[in-house]
């Protein structure tokens, strides 16, 4: 993977009154990976990421996505970014299929509305605000394969998770965050290297298969309704 | 170094009309906002149909040169149900009962004298009521009154004397009217300004609250096409009510349509016009409410007096001569009277342009008090 950079996120401030929530953070991400934003609650990722995606406005510091600056050209990016919010709503009793021809032409671009993979790949970049919180082993599994197929057809996910297995499976590379500061970024195995050089032991070793293992060995597979 | 992306603008237009079309959906879909639309106005009208109005006083209106004594004046003065006004000039009264708003006029003029016994001579009177053919119930009621108590003032006399009182009526041909003509008005403005005002500032509220509102901002829609959508879709359900509003009164309940289609079209124009004006005060009442709770207080606050004070329930006249002006401006009044003037008076809607101006200055003043107070988060 050429590493050409795509988000730059510089010295990133963000200040509730007294409260600092984001305290000068910098990172990058690479055209074509997932790239997981790990920590916390409270460690200010949906802060960071509500800021990256122009909903917020930055006290400090800039994002760079495309070369467009989050400070003058916000309407750039929102039209070249997608976006997946940890919480929100959309307009009651209309069909799924009527959701998408709105948004659609709220991007105004033309989608089959049938193809609802097309929804998340308005931009060439998506942000993905712990899409598996609530879902059952099944449903994450396929959230998965899904954001894998986005990566391989050429779209930077960036994406914040609870779950490290997760991160660990899906994430070319991380970075750990806590009150507002990165504390590490690299792969996993990166950072499961240094964890390890550091001196680190399990207290128990890995069992060759986890409860999630067993779970979907039992269950299967398959999507659920 | 980062390649800039070029970008296609994706146009405005074409997102403002999506939202448009699926706010209008949600508000068709959802049961509670049909009710409210299209079948509360119903129910008010029926209701205030059915009103029994049989108490009234009925007005019997004097004109300027009859006679304002004798017996027969006094005796008209003395009934209980007639209210002899006397404050009317020649012209007010013919517009009057070609308007059918005076039902009767009487005339009473002296024409002689008689013998009606030897040595006792009695002025003779000749009274004429001209009735109205817009108002054929009071007429009819306020005539068999006049016919009761001038019968009894001959009968009184004498009994085989000539009739000192000669009675003669004529009828002045006007307008027909119901009286779904005098109700139907107000409660079309009224329709409008509720629904306007509870439509839009729970719709917005509901955004908020359910992160409709997040969710439009991360697209690249600028924000006020999502007010401007908001706005376009409560306009086009407001006119297909005032349609059926219009349309249902006119088959169910025999509305007087003065000229037919142009009526109908000046009307749905002053809908519009009323409208807009009222959904202002609807993104106003967002914009000051810090929530849910506090909502429903303020739309009341905006949508009481003008309810009580419009002349759509009550009329302006009864109300304090301070309050009076202050009635006579408010949005809802000019959308009555104006309403009021094009199916009533079957007026051209040129003649209703001062109504149209004031709900215009109304609409100017609180749009840009929107634009200043409205909270987006």
């Amino acid at each position: 993977m050429k590493n050409e950079t795509i988000i730059e996120v510089k010295n990133l401030v963000k200040k509730y009154g007294d409260f600092t929530a984001v305290k000068g953070i910098s990172f990058e991400v690479y055209k074509g990976e997932i790239f997981g934003l790990l920590g916390p609650n409270g460690a200010g990722k949906t802060t960071t990421f509500e800021i990256m995606e122009t909903l917020k406005d930055e006290t400090d510091g800039d994002v760079i996505i495309s070369g467009y600056s989050i400070n003058k050209e916000a309407e750039k990016i929102k039209t070249i970014i997608g976006v997946q919010l940890q919480a929100s709503g959309f307009p009651e009793r209309l069909t799924l299929r009527e959701l998408i021809d709105l948004f659609a032409a709220l991007y105004d671009v033309k989608v089959d509305s049938v193809e609802l993979l097309k929804k998340v790949q308005l931009g060439d970049k998506v942000i993905l605000d712990e899409p598996s919180t609530g879902l059952d082993p099944q449903a994450r599994l396929n959230l998965w394969g899904l954001i894998r197929e986005i990566r391989d057809s050429g779209t930077t996910v960036v994406i914040t998770t609870h779950f490290m297995d997760e991160a660990e499976l899906l994430c070319d590379r991380v970075a750990v965050m806590d009150e507002g500061n990165i504390l590490q970024i690299g792969s996993p195995d990166e950072l499961i290297a240094t964890l390890l050089k550091k001196g680190f032991k399990r207290e128990k070793l890995e069992k060759l298969a986890t409860l999630e293992d067993v779970f979907l060995d039992l269950t299967g597979k398959a999507l659920r309704e | 170094m980062v390649n800039k992306k070029t970008i296609k603008k994706p146009r405005q237009f074409v997102a403002f009309l999506a939202m448009t079309k699926a706010s209008v959906l949600m508000t068709l879909r959802n049961p509670t906002s049909l009710f409210f639309n299209f079948l509360f106005p119903f129910i008010f009208i029926t209701i205030f149909g059915l009103l029994n109005w049989e108490n009234a006083k009925f007005d019997l209106v004097v004109k300027p040169n009859s006679m304002k004594t004798g017996i027969v004046y006094e005796a008209l003065q003395k009934v209980d149900a007639l209210n002899l006004v006397t404050d009317k000039n020649e012209e007010q009264i013919l517009d009057g009962l070609k308007k059918g708003q005076v039902a009767v006029t009487l005339d009473i003029q002296e024409n002689g004298t008689v013998n009606i016994a030897p040595g006792v001579d009695m002025p003779v009177y000749d009274v004429h009521l001209d009735t109205s053919a817009g108002a054929p119930q009071a007429a009819g009621s306020i005539t068999s009154i006049v016919n009761a108590v001038v019968g009894q003032i001959n009968a009184s006399v004498s009994q085989n004397a000539p009739k000192i009182v000669n009675e003669t009526q004529s009828v002045v041909e006007g307008r027909k009217y119901q009286q779904i003509d005098f109700i139907l008005p107000g409660q079309l403005a009224f329709a409008l300004l509720s629904n306007a005002l509870f439509g839009i500032s729970f719709t917005i509220m509901m955004y908020k609250k359910n992160l409709i509102l997040k969710r439009y901002f991360a697209t690249p829609v600028r924000k006020f096409n999502i007010l401007g959508a908001e706005v376009l879709s409560k306009t086009l359900i407001a006119i297909l009510q005032s349609a059926i509003i219009i349309a249902a009164g006119y088959f169910l309940f025999h509305f007087t349509l003065a000229n037919g289609w142009v009526t109908v079209l000046s009307m749905l124009v002053l809908s519009l016009v009323g409208i807009i004006v009222f959904l202002a005060f609807g993104l106003l009442a967002t914009s000051i409410a810090k929530n849910e709770d506090s909502l429903t207080p303020i739309t009341q606050l905006f949508m009481m007096p003008q309810l009580f004070l419009s002349g759509a329930f009550f009329p302006i006249e009864n109300f304090p001569k301070i309050i009076q002006p202050i009635a006579h401006v408010l949005p809802m009044t000019l959308l009555n009277e104006a309403f009021k003037k094009v199916a009533f008076e079957g007026v051209a809607l040129s003649a209703t342009l001062p109504q149209i101006g004031g709900l215009l200055a109304w609409g100017v003043g609180l749009y840009i008090l929107v634009l200043i107070l409205f909270k987006w988060e």
